[in-house]
């Protein structure tokens, strides 16, 4: 080396400088690895995001300087490297999970609420309530290739909600204020070809597309029901499925949003939080009839199966958010109430499910269940932790 | 405080309104919207001094 430095002087030594720090920061990452058991947890509090891996359930690196999370969620590029993080300032960041660093940040919008990635994961679509409608990105460059204004029949422009893919390069997503629900076809990324559904009720406040790709579905906050999409013969228009279900009952107010996307699907069983209700809904997907209201702890916000179909798993809205629930997808009744700490926003199943993460915001703790005896397996801290989000959700349509 | 499903409550927003329509508002909700009362636990002090803060503009 020492000869070498007076050969070659000082610009050799930077040359391996510089290899020497490559090589160093593959190896403290640990050499190669792949990406099928990571993902992230939102620390909505202090604007950044946990990596996390669900292998040992160990923590590898934090990502800040996203902005205000709060409501944030995520997807994933299709080779499970890199989450793309939806805020509630209309950022829209990309995160490289392998190198644990921030890559790319643009503000979309003023506010936005959720996004979704193309089939072919081409391109990211952000759905906006200010100014209501969906831009759409290019997944590798983050540059806008399209915007959607979401606008009704008088011009005015609406929230957008309930945003998904759907196969055929398509993107679905519902109007609040409009009560519409619109299909975008990217397949000419440049020019989206919208199929609008007006009249599908009042105020969809989230959405669902079943795992299959098949069905659309949109929950309304201003009538009991639920707006029924089937993509599969979209020229049969939007139908009303659980109409007036709870008609005549009085709804107790919502302390917070059911989240829709979450929906499970367990065999030909839906299982959908009731909006303002202490129930669970199970619905046949074959008829769309009600099978059955499993009562529950309170006001259902997530209803997430278990990726077997065998469970669902359910948390409730405030003041009753300390209590999470198992049903038994066979029996249709609650099998397991315990208490994970105060505020439980999110669980995450890993891909086969035999475990679960639960963030517990006051609680600054993310835990992990074991799901089929209930063990607690481990606890990670974590600042104001919501929602978690873990790469399988790359490979799944809809999330 | 930029808004999500209800309308922003920046200072420009709610100094138009009166401070106890605010305070109604928040005890009670608005019925047929997702506001929900929250009567059940803030006394109207503590919905008055929100009213306040709000009117102020949150850092």
């Amino acid at each position: 080396m020492n000869t070498a430095i007076r050969r070659f002087g000082v610009p050799l030594i930077a040359f391996f400088g510089l290899l020497v720090s490559v090589l160093t920061d593959v190896r403290s990452d640990g050499g190669l690895r792949g990406t099928g058991d990571l993902g992230i947890v939102i620390e909505r509090a202090s604007g950044q995001v946990q990596i996390i891996e669900t292998t040992n359930r160990t923590r590898l690196a934090t990502v800040s300087g996203l902005g205000d999370l709060s409501h944030a969620s995520a997807v994933f590029s299709r080779d499970g490297r890199y989450a793309f993080v939806f805020g509630r300032d209309g950022g829209l960041s990309k995160i490289d999970l392998l190198e644990g660093r921030l890559v790319d940040r643009v503000i979309q919008s003023g506010n936005s609420i959720g996004g979704a990635i193309s089939q072919d994961g081409s391109l990211v679509a952000v759905s906006n309530y200010k100014p209501g409608g969906v831009k759409i990105f290019d997944s590798g460059s983050l540059e806008r290739v399209a915007d959607i204004p979401a606008t009704d029949a008088a011009g005015a422009l609406s929230k957008v909600v309930g945003l998904v893919d759907a196969p055929g390069q398509r993107f679905v997503f519902s109007l609040y204020d409009a009560g519409e629900i619109w299909i975008a076809d990217l397949s000419d990324r440049r020019a989206p070809k919208i199929t609008r559904f007006t009249g599908i009720g009042d105020l969809p406040y989230d959405g669902l597309i079943t795992g299959d790709g098949h069905y659309y579905i949109a929950g309304l906050f201003g009538e009991d029901g639920l707006a029924l999409l089937d993509l599969w013969k979209p020229e049969a228009g939007v139908k009303r499925i659980l109409d007036g279900y709870g008609r005549g009952e009085e709804k107790l107010p919502v302390y917070k949003m059911p989240h829709l996307e979450g929906w499970a699907k367990a065999g030909d069983l839906l299982f959908l939080p009731a909006v303002g209700r202490h129930e669970v809904m199970v619905v046949d997907s074959r008829t769309w009839q009600e099978v059955k209201r499993i009562q529950v702890h309170g006001q259902p916000v997530f209803a997430v199966a278990r990726p077997d179909g065998r469970q669902v798993w359910v948390n409730f809205a405030h003041p009753l958010n300390d209590t999470v629930q198992v049903v038994d997808a066979a029996t249709l009744e609650v099998v397991h109430t315990f208490q994970p700490g105060k505020a439980v926003m999110h669980l995450e199943f890993t891909p086969r499910g035999e475990q679960v993460w639960i963030s517990v915001r006051d609680a600054n703790r993310v835990d992990v269940y074991d799901t089929m005896t209930f063990e607690k397996l481990s606890a990670i801290e974590a600042e104001k932790p919501s929602g978690i989000f873990l790469t399988a959700r790359a490979n799944k349509i809809g999330l | 405080m930029n808004g999500g499903l209800g309308p922003p409550l920046l200072p420009g927003d709610l100094n138009v309104k009166d401070e106890g329509d605010l305070v109604e508002v928040i005890l009670d909700g608005v019925p047929g919207t997702p506001m929900p009362p929250w009567r059940f636990e803030l006394s109207r002090e503590e919905a008055a001094w929100m009213v306040r803060r709000l009117k102020e503009g949150l850092p």
